[in-house]
């Protein structure tokens, strides 16, 4: 006689559509993730199929679930309670837009456009489908970042979207883009072209990061020499500061470069901050908003983490990493003012604000190389993208620390910038409700913006970002 | 105490016991027996054990005489029986009077008993009777009488003295005898009849009318009443009174003083002597006896209190143990040699090649047996039945013992040391943190170039290298983008230096240096650095032929060049003093103008030292002081520029010095050498190195100290960068503390060179190397 292979009780729970009745299942332990998905696909009669994840006590089930009890010394005899998650494919490779230098900043802020902006000093506005729809190149040094907001209404030119740029040559550029719609059909490239509003200077040194506040009233910029200035979007009507003197040469290189541009426009007043937010002590790297739009978050090469009062501009609380270089910083999804920071130890390290000692790691993702990039995810709060200097990109689940859930290695070498966008991310109600695609984005020392799109199974929505790349395409193949 | 009084009469060799006086004596006068027996039936009560077990006699006895022991030996068997026969006896005395006999039989018994009274009474006449006594017969030859002694059996007791007992019946319970009128025989056959004894009215009035009935004893042999003599009476009383049974003993006797009393005084001392040294000084003996003592106690051979533990503990030792040392105090026997372990050629059936040829055997027989290499020939046999004998056997033995024997042995001790003890302490790498550990960006150069030359900006934004083809490129340092790149020549590029204080960099090539002020940075860093570098412009000096002239660039090689300096030779050094207004630049192959301070401020440069000994291969400027490093190929010279003067010259002892780096402190250089050496000069502590290190494979190429954190870091040809945590302490007695920390491994080794430079980021504790494998690496912690 054989003996029944072992099995163990498990107590199968979702947040998504996909619910079974709350029952206590006896499951032979030589399941794996596949096995499982097929259970409930199969007890639900899904079809087509939809593949799960599944979640055992906060950690992604990666092997058989022997594997795991054998890996958390638990014994057959307890309940597991495990959590099970709809997973998604891995994000398919749609296109490659190539650009004239290193891709610095991208962005897709802007609905259904790409923006890209590049160490050939330009920033340009794709649409989703790759087609290159402006170049804007009023900036005289490397871009570092673009972004874009609504255009507020009292600027009083129509309906549209400001696009931020900053760059090396200390100046942040402010450009209006009229809505396509607005725009007449036989209207010239002139008019329908992004036009220069202002120049936002914040300080003789090179400017790190834009970021507009969520109300769009407000546009924080971290700059090299280590402060932040905080501006008002409103436009001016004078020159808030005298013109830097520049030495002859730059001058006369750049008239040569750039004669019709300064002839044909108006001219464009510069911008001063209103408060110049002074503590790192060294090079910001970049400045973010919170959502309420009340604090500003900025992390520096001078090892520390600083939250900002964005009325008063008084500094809220320091988080110091000794020895630890942040290169970029995120805000995580959700209520919880969680940080992320890529760090040049080859790290993302995870801050909780409310904690009260002063450098506290709550978590830290170890990566191959700097994390030049990181982008949590719009809405899911345990989610991020990172880019590094190896040119990987990953997606990181903060349930299951250890390993990233998806690794792509981009061929070009370093990848400097990464963004990503779930459609109707925006759109809170919306959620749980399928049949919508995201988009990733991606550039580099390889000289293009590369685009993903991250396909969804069965038409839900995507929420959640599966498994390795390989063994996750066979799976699909087999379930299908 | 009964049988303690029964022996007494034994004394006079009489056979008497006073058991029966005892009985006599009942409710008498008598004293001193009164005291001691008065309880007779208790004393009878305790006699049985106490007869045995207190052999009062012997004690007895030692007093006594010899010629008393004989006879007291030979009574020994018969009293120590009596007492309790005596008990018996009594006991059936009594039966026999509880008994209601019929009075017919006890009249006639009695009767019996009184009929005949033998005189016996009278020891003396016992004594005629004597068996040995002669006997007077008529002498048939003279007619004589004459004494005729009888014949002696010469058998065991034969002659005894005690054969005087006219009852011969042995050692038998007399009351055998009770019912009969006879007591016994005498040794002649007849019986000896019971003397008279008179019934109990008899008793009490012999009681009262004689007075002398109280010192009367039944004697048990005869039966018959004796009279105790004075002296037995005064024997028995002094055992009664527990004294010295000899009468003449006088324990009061008056002491003969013999020394002292009247007429014995002394009134002289004995000598005249002074009291000798030794009575005052405490004895040497004494001393070592004690000190004995002391040792032992010290030793632990003796333990005052802790005998009882030492005894409870089990002795044993371990009888196989190895550690010798622990088992006795003396040394140990030396091990003997161990015996060769047997070859292939002493097998009984060795390979072919082991077997000697035939010259070979007669070879080795021809040898004399001291110089033959071994002592047998190599011999095949089938089976191993088929060996003979060892004839050598006996004599390899006796070899063996007087080897044993004769050979003298040494014991050789290893050192039990171990190794680790004798490394220093060194804290754990994971303590001195931050260091450099990971090749976080590469600054690829076109063409694979072999980079030589590297610098940071002072903010540690960018990066300058400069490769051999004349190329110098920027980079920005965090992502490792080429923002600017200009040509300077084919010739390879000497040296790149940023400037400490504005924002720009030298360039060394074959025969100038060129000042270029990037076109990447802010336009307000870039006008400054213009100020400063060409205001000098508008106040020519007076020209001096030999010195370098500076020229603006009117046709830029490369977008920022602003002047150039032209130099003679081939400059491969610039090195900057602190304040940024001076610098210098080494040109070795300019012989005595090898060695140019440059002011940037007023374009004015000089030449310090009018004649060079030596090829000078490095400068550095003291970095707190006005003083100067001068590296030849041997040696480091140390000049005050103020004071114009050499302050010392360090000997490092190195074959060539090719790289050289001042801590930040100004106390500390280090230098590096082609001979794969680093040496470590403390500035406080003389010419010589504090310390040589040597851990490179091959040539040093660079080293560098970093200028915010304890660590400096060398590289070298064998393509690795080294990189060490150097505490400094302000402890001037402290030395430095240098800890290898990691070896940073990326760099290719191309043609037989590797890494050809390594420069500190200025504020982090990050370090970029170039090597000759065209690629510049950034190293973060």
């Amino acid at each position: 006689m054989s003996l029944p292979p072992p099995s163990v009780p498990l107590l199968l729970s979702t947040r998504s559509p996909y619910a079974l009745p709350p029952t206590r299942y006896l499951i032979p332990t030589s399941f794996t993730r596949f096995q499982l998905s097929q259970l409930i696909n199969t007890s639900l009669s899904l079809s087509p199929p939809v593949p799960f994840d599944f979640l055992v006590r906060g950690s992604l089930l990666r092997g058989s679930l022997q594997s795991w009890m054998t890996a958390h010394g638990q014994g057959g005899e307890e309940t597991l309670e495990v959590e099970y998650v709809q997973s998604v494919l891995p994000p398919r490779r749609e296109a490659s837009i190539p650009q004239e230098d290193w891709v610095s900043a991208v962005s897709l802020s802007l609905p259904d456009h790409i923006l890209s902006g590049a160490y050939d000093n330009t920033v340009r506005i794709y649409t989703e489908g790759q087609e290159l729809l402006h170049t804007l190149s009023s900036h005289s040094g490397p871009i570092t970042a673009v972004t874009a907001f609504p255009t507020p209404a009292q600027y009083a030119i129509g309906e549209g979207n400001i696009i931020l740029s900053s760059s090396q040559d200390r100046t942040v550029h402010m450009h209006h883009l009229p809505s396509p719609s607005l725009l007449p059909t036989s209207a010239s490239a002139a008019d329908a072209g992004p036009r220069l509003l202002t120049t936002l200077h914040t300080s003789p040194a090179q400017v790190s990061s834009v970021a507009p506040s969520p109300s769009g009233q407000h546009i924080v910029t971290a700059t090299w020499d280590g402060l932040l200035g905080l501006f008002t979007s409103t436009l001016p009507t004078s020159h808030e500061l005298p013109a830097d003197d520049e030495p002859d040469i730059s001058r006369k290189k750049r008239r040569k470069l750039a004669p019709t541009s300064s002839a044909e426009e108006t001219e464009v007043f510069r911008k001063a901050p209103t408060l110049l937010l002074r503590g790192h002590t060294s090079k910001v790297s970049r400045a973010i908003w919170d959502p309420d739009g009340l604090s500003i978050f900025s992390a520096g090469w001078d090892y520390t983490v600083r939250q900002w009062d964005a009325q008063t501009g008084q500094q809220g609380g320091v988080k110091t990493t000794p020895d630890r270089v942040h290169l970029t910083i995120g805000r995580m999804a959700g209520p919880a003012p969680l940080l992320a920071t890529g760090t040049s130890d080859r790290m993302v390290c995870m801050f909780d604000l409310r904690s009260s000692s002063s450098s506290t790691v709550q978590l830290t993702l170890p990566h191959a190389s700097p994390v030049q990039s990181l982008v949590p995810h719009p809405t899911a709060s345990h989610l991020l993208t990172t880019a590094t200097l190896q040119g990987v990109l990953q997606i990181w689940d903060l349930r299951a620390p250890r390993e990233s859930l998806v690794r792509v290695m981009r061929e070009g070498g370093k990848c400097l910038c990464v963004d990503w966008r779930v459609r109707g991310a925006g759109l809170p109600s919306q959620a749980g409700e399928g049949g919508e695609e995201g988009v990733w984005v991606a550039g580099g020392e390889d000289r293009q913006v590369q685009v993903w799109r991250t396909v969804t199974g069965g038409g839900a929505r995507v929420e959640r970002v599966g498994k390795q790349v390989v063994d996750k395409v066979n799976e699909e193949d087999a379930e299908t | 105490m009964a049988t303690a009084v029964a022996r007494a009469p034994a004394v006079n060799g009489t056979k008497r016991k006073v058991d029966d006086l005892n009985e006599k004596s009942d409710g008498t006068a008598l004293g001193p027996i009164n005291l001691t027996l008065s309880d007779p039936e208790e004393s009878e009560g305790t006699d049985g054990s106490d007869g045995e077990e207190e052999p009062f006699p012997e004690l007895d006895l030692g007093s006594d005489t010899e010629e008393d022991e004989d006879e007291e030996d030979e009574d020994d068997s018969e009293y120590d029986v009596e007492g309790s026969e005596d008990d018996e006896d009594n006991e059936e005395d009594d039966e026999d009077e509880d008994e209601e006999q019929t009075p017919d039989s006890r009249l006639t018994r009695l009767i019996a008993k009184y009929t005949e009274k033998p005189d016996e009474s009278d020891p003396s006449e016992l004594r005629l009777e004597d068996p040995r006594a002669p006997k007077i017969v008529q002498s048939n030859i003279t007619g004589f009488p004459k004494k005729v002694y009888p014949e002696i059996d010469p058998v065991y007791d034969s002659d005894s003295s005690t054969e005087e007992d006219p009852n011969r019946i042995g050692n038998v319970p007399l009351h055998w005898y009770d019912d009969l009128p006879h007591i016994g025989y005498d040794i002649d056959g007849k019986r000896v009849m019971r003397p008279a004894k008179g019934d109990e009215l008899d008793k009490f009035l012999s009681t009262v009318e004689d007075p002398t009935s109280w010192s009367t004893a039944v004697d048990k042999s005869t039966g018959a009443q004796v009279q105790l003599s004075a002296e037995e009476l005064e024997l028995i009383g002094r055992l009664a009174r527990a004294e010295n049974p000899d009468g003449d003993y006088d324990p009061y006797e008056p002491m003969v003083e013999w020394f002292t009393g009247p007429g014995k005084e002394m009134t002289m001392p004995l000598t005249s002597r002074p009291e000798p040294k030794s009575r005052f000084i405490p004895s040497k003996w004494e001393h070592k006896k004690v000190m004995k003592i002391v040792r032992a106690i010290r030793q632990g051979r003796i333990t005052p209190h802790g005998k009882m533990t030492a005894q409870q503990q089990p002795q044993f030792y371990a009888l196989w143990s190895t550690n010798e040392e622990s088992a006795t105090s003396h040394r140990p026997p030396l091990p003997a040699p161990k015996v060769r372990l047997p070859t292939h050629s002493e097998s009984y059936n060795p390979p072919k090649e082991y077997l000697p040829t035939d010259e070979e055997k007669k070879e080795w027989e021809e040898m004399d047996p001291e110089d033959r290499p071994e002592n047998y020939l190599p011999r095949s046999h089938d089976t191993l039945r088929h060996v003979p004998a060892y004839e050598d056997f006996v004599k390899e033995r006796f070899d063996r013992q007087l080897d044993l024997y004769l050979a003298p042995r040494v014991r050789r001790v290893k050192l039990n040391i171990d190794p680790e003890s004798l490394v220093p302490k060194l804290p754990s790498p994971k303590e001195l943190r931050p260091f450099p550990t990971a090749q976080n960006v590469v600054f690829e150069h076109e063409g694979k170039a072999r980079v030589r030359c590297v610098s940071w900006s002072m903010d540690g934004e960018w990066v300058a290298t400069g490769d051999e083809r004349g190329t110098v490129r920027c980079w920005e340092a965090e992502v490792g983008k080429c923002v600017w790149q200009g040509s300077f020549g084919s010739e390879p590029v000497g040296a790149v230096e940023w400037c400490p204080k504005y924002n720009f960099f030298l360039i060394a090539v074959s025969g100038a240096v060129h000042l270029v002020i990037p076109p990447f940075l802010p336009p307000a860093q870039r006008a400054a650095g213009h100020t400063y570098t060409t205001t000098a412009f508008s106040t020519p000096s007076a020209p001096d032929p030999d010195a370098p002239k500076w020229t603006s660039a009117k046709t830029p090689l490369a977008d920022g060049h602003v002047l150039s300096i032209s130099l003679t030779g081939n400059p491969k050094q610039l090195a900057w003093h602190g304040k940024g207004d001076y610098f210098a630049s080494v040109a070795p192959d300019a012989a005595a103008k090898a060695v140019w301070i440059h002011q940037i401020t007023k374009h004015h440069s000089q030449s310090p030292f009018r004649k060079v000994k030596g090829t000078v291969q490095l400068v550095s400027f003291h970095p707190k002081q006005p003083h100067f490093f001068v590296a030849t190929q041997k040696y480091v010279r140390h000049y005050d520029l103020v004071g114009q003067k050499l302050l010392r010259t360090l000997t490092p002892g190195l074959r060539w010095i090719s790289s050289l780096s001042v801590h930040p402190s100004g106390e500390h250089l280090i230098v590096g050498s082609y001979d794969k050496k680093l040496a470590w000069f403390d500035l406080e502590m003389g010419i010589r190195p504090f310390r040589v290190l040597r851990y490179h494979s091959r040539a040093l190429r660079s080293v560098a100290f970093s200028p915010a954190h304890p660590l400096f870091a060398s590289a070298s040809d064998d393509g690795t960068v080294q990189v060490f945590h150097a505490t400094v302490f302000a402890d001037l007695m402290t030395d430095p503390r240098i800890v290898p920390v990691k070896v940073l491994r990326g760099h290719a080794v191309t043609d037989g060179l590797g890494v050809l430079g390594v420069r500190w980021h200025p504020r982090l504790s990050w370090c970029v190397s170039v090597g000759a494998d065209g690629r510049a690496v950034l190293w973060c912690n």
